[in-house]
């Protein structure tokens, strides 16, 4: 190797690293936020209306069959190029293990404790946001977990639509193809995308021990 | 099953369940799996019958009739079925028998490791696995093969681990005791009783071969990638979402394929 | 001694980490067609003392022998072959059919397809299920019992001569059991196996086995003896201790009932009068007579009160209760307490009236099972220690 070495090479580079770093991390956190609210509220449906429950999840899980670049594309045909198309398909990616749990969770609730929750009369909206969710919340938060650890990967291949983040690195260490570089930054892309998937996961554990009843820790 | 999965998750939520069958998981749809048996199919035909109408409507540039001919598509869906099918048999032939391996007592101390690196793994992006093996041994069909053998491995492997050590213990004791040697409780009782959860890893392991099999395309490998990216680098729309169409409809078709063969090739009587 | 097909010498186990020995040399001879039983509290070895006999936990040191043998050396899956291996938890294998389970052995032995297939009915009809019925189904469309029965008919598949089980009917709901324990004996009676069995449920022990091995910890044997024996003569207070109260009552369950407990009793015809029944009864000091039937069988009870009211003797009294020669004395007690009345009507194995026997009769039955002996509870083989 004639180039910096790889440590070298992410010295050299920590500005530009520290920033696709942070897109990466903004992207997948918006389509987070956006899979989790339509996740929930899809699982609570699911939940609520036995007869849509096989369709919701199918059809959350039809969409975790259809490869990536794909979905992709379909978007920018609709969306056109950019962040917008990623965000989109990163969401409609993390909707199975969020409604999946959600659905999980609620049904996971003690039918003595709901009925409790009437008998001192407590009505449905009111059981379910009081009592059920917050149940529920230590499984539907292990969904979401899940869903930031799976789309953090996925956001990388947005770079091949225009999109921010740390597949850009790589993409543009395939173009070098032949310069010393060119690996560095394919290595450094991927690397920093495992890295931020550790992070989250670990931060998604944080954040239940801040958001999960004390009642319900072991 | 996840070691990092708090006890509360009722249905373990992990990238191997997330890809693997959701239907025929859990309460959900067992009373709906005639019809879905039967809808998927057609679903699948209709979807290719109005993609064909639609690009028929369209009019169609020089471009965009070098990469929408029927050579060029069947050429790229036998590519791409190709790497599927050659990695997936070679995932399956390394990372049972390891799978086997390592849930051998002697390998015991190695289990949390091993499923801990397949955790950790969830997050790598192909796009990286592809990219960098490219860069460090080459391009072309036979490193895209070796990139989607490690991109799909650790759900197989896992799921073998998993599966193994979910079988009774009683059972295996009971086939101890009466004389089955080591080898012989492997082949007939463990193996087998763990066929379910290895073969949803398989599902999982195709489904995952057959996205990233379209981006070996960045590699000269071929398949239906090459349609897509065709209409990015052109900026066509009609190739881009008659590509994405067509990938996805291939995707969803082996995802199913690969369902019923699961429901055909695990034992009676679980 | 030729006839111990079983046979431990100073088993030791030591497992690895744990600083006192699991099982420190334990001896023990069982002979051969008979039941012999390892009770005592959870964590005492009995299990792991179990588990050498088919080398599933290897001893560190000692010698097994079976059938005057020394196996301790021999291949352990040959070994297993030929001991049948009944667990708590069944284990049956849920891929498999029932008559898949089934021979196990059979296969594994290279028996030839039809022997086995008859031999798999064989097994299933002696446990009780219609193989038509069962041989096809998957362990899991079985309850509980029924998946006990194929556990242990897997194990006698092909023909062992030796069995181990352990708590084999430890999970299954005390009705089941009961039926189970049963049958078991009743086949028993018939296939005459060794057995070494483990429970850590005295009155199990009790019911299964013609000898009780009391385990303490590290395997350690406090008395080795016949029910009987044990009952009547606890080796120390541990033993004492582990059969718990109610020793006297549960000795009653083993002692039966025999013809010198018998009391002759006045029977009258219940086409006499009550007059003359009433004279009986002052003449023979009996606070009240038997009043049999056309065919001489005793079917009621009649008191003093109840024959100066009556005028006719057909229907008087209370309906007697009746045992039959050699059934437990727990059942007569049962039976006596039962049927409010002064005595028990015991007929013999042709259902002809013997006698009756009344509660200072039983008393004083009870009080004669103090000797310790090897015969009163029914020839369940030489006392051994």
């Amino acid at each position: 190797m004639t180039g910096p070495t790889f440590w070298e090479y992410v010295q050299q580079n920590q500005v530009k690293l520290w920033t696709l770093t942070q897109q990466h991390l903004v992207i997948t956190l918006v389509a987070l936020a956006v899979g989790a609210v339509v996740g929930i509220a899809l699982g609570v449906l699911a939940y609520r209306v036995r007869q849509l429950r096989g369709g919701i999840i199918g059809t959350a899980g039809l969409i975790l069959t259809i490869p990536s670049l794909a979905l992709y594309a379909l978007l920018v045909g609709l969306l056109g190029l950019g962040a917008l198309p990623v965000v989109v398909a990163l969401a409609m990616y993390s909707l199975l293990p969020i409604v999946r749990n959600t659905v999980a969770g609620l049904a996971g609730v003690s039918p003595a404790v709901v009925e409790a929750a009437q008998g001192q009369g407590m009505g449905s909206w009111r059981r379910l946001l009081r009592i059920q969710l917050p149940l529920a919340w230590p499984v539907i938060l292990t969904g979401v977990r899940v869903s930031a650890v799976l789309i953090v990967g996925i956001a990388a291949l947005g770079a091949i639509v225009n999109g921010p983040g740390l597949g850009v690195l790589i993409l543009d260490g395939l173009r070098r193809v032949g310069s010393p570089v060119a690996l560095n930054m394919a290595l450094a892309g991927t690397l920093g995308v495992v890295l931020l998937g550790v992070a989250l996961d670990l931060a998604f554990l944080g954040l239940g021990r801040f958001t999960i009843s004390r009642g319900l820790r072991g | 099953m996840s070691t990092t999965a708090p006890a509360g998750s009722v249905e373990p939520a992990d990238l191997a369940s997330a890809y693997g069958a959701p239907v025929s998981a859990g309460a959900d749809g067992r009373g709906r799996a005639p019809l879905r048996t039967v809808g998927t199919p057609v679903a699948l035909v209709v979807a290719c019958w109005l993609l064909y109408l639609w690009v028929q409507a369209q009019t169609v540039d020089s471009i965009e009739a070098r990469v929408l001919n029927r050579e060029v598509i069947q050429a790229s869906v036998i590519e791409h079925l190709q790497l599927v099918a050659v990695s997936t048999v070679l995932v399956v032939a390394i990372a049972v028998p390891l799978g086997a391996l390592l849930t051998r007592p002697f390998a015991r101390p190695a289990v949390p490791l091993a499923i801990g690196v397949a955790n950790m793994a969830q997050s790598v992006p192909s796009l990286g696995v592809i990219v960098v093996l490219a860069l460090l041994w080459g391009v072309g069909f036979k490193y895209a093969v070796v990139a989607l053998v490690l991109y799909a491995f650790l759900p197989v492997l896992r799921n073998t681990m998993v599966g193994l050590q979910q079988v009774d213990p009683a059972v295996i004791e009971a086939a101890r005791g009466q004389g089955m040697g080591r080898r012989a409780v492997l082949m007939r009782i463990e193996l087998p009783l763990a066929v379910p959860v290895i073969l949803a890893g398989v599902r999982t392991a195709v489904v995952i071969n057959v996205g990233t099999a379209t981006i070996a395309v960045l590699t000269n490998a071929g398949g239906l990638g090459e349609i897509i990216y065709a209409g990015i680098v052109h900026g066509r729309a009609v190739v881009l979402i008659a590509g994405s169409v067509m990938t996805a409809v291939l995707a969803v078709a082996v995802d199913y394929l690969a369902g019923l063969a699961e429901r055909v090739l695990s034992p009676r009587g679980l | 001694m030729a006839d111990d097909m079983i046979r431990l010498e100073g088993l030791c186990k030591r497992f690895p980490g744990q600083h006192a020995p699991a099982v420190e040399g334990l001896s023990l001879r069982v002979p051969a067609g008979r039941i012999a039983v390892l009770v005592g509290p959870s964590g005492c070895g009995k299990t792991t003392t179990m588990r050498m006999v088919n080398r599933i936990i290897e001893p560190d040191t000692g010698r097994i022998y079976l059938d005057g043998q020394d196996v301790t050396a021999r291949d352990a899956d040959q070994l297993r072959r030929q001991i049948g291996y009944v667990i708590q938890q069944v284990g049956l294998f849920p891929h498999l059919t029932v008559a898949q389970n089934v021979s196990t052995v059979p296969r594994m032995l290279k028996w030839d397809k039809a022997r086995t297939r008859r031999r798999v009915d064989e097994m299933l009809d002696l446990m009780g299920l219609d193989p038509a019925r069962y041989r096809d189904r998957y362990p899991k469309a079985l309850s509980g019992g029924e998946r006990q029965r194929v556990g242990v008919a897997r194990a006698l598949c092909a023909d062992p001569p030796v069995m181990l089980m352990d708590e084999p009917f430890g999970a299954i709901d005390p009705i089941n059991r009961d039926r189970l324990q049963n049958e078991f004996l009743r086949l028993q009676a018939e296939l005459r196996k060794t057995i070494l069995f483990v429970t850590h449920d005295i009155d199990e022990a009790i019911k299964m086995g013609d000898r009780i091995a009391i385990l303490r910890e590290r395997s350690e044997v406090v008395q080795y003896d016949t029910p009987a024996n044990i009952l009547a003569a606890p080796a120390d207070d541990f033993v004492r201790d582990f059969l718990g109260g109610r020793r006297t009552l549960r000795r009653l369950g083993l002692a039966r009932l025999g013809p010198e407990e018998l009391r002759p009793w006045p029977v009258v015809d219940q086409d006499g009068t009550p007059g003359a029944a009433l004279e009986q009864l002052r003449a023979a000091d009996v606070p009240a007579v038997l009043v049999a039937d056309r065919t001489g069988r005793p079917v009621r009870w009649a008191d003093a009160t109840a024959l100066e009211r009556a005028t006719s003797l057909r229907g008087i009294g209370h309906a007697v209760p009746g045992v039959r020669l050699h059934a437990p004395l727990a059942d007569v007690l049962d039976a006596l307490l039962a049927g409010q009345a002064p005595g028990v009507a015991v007929a013999d194995g042709d259902g002809r009236h013997v006698g009756v026997v009344d509660l200072p009769a039983l008393v004083q039955a009870a009080g004669r099972m103090h000797e310790p002996s090897d015969e009163r509870s029914g020839g369940r083989g030489e006392v051994h220690s």
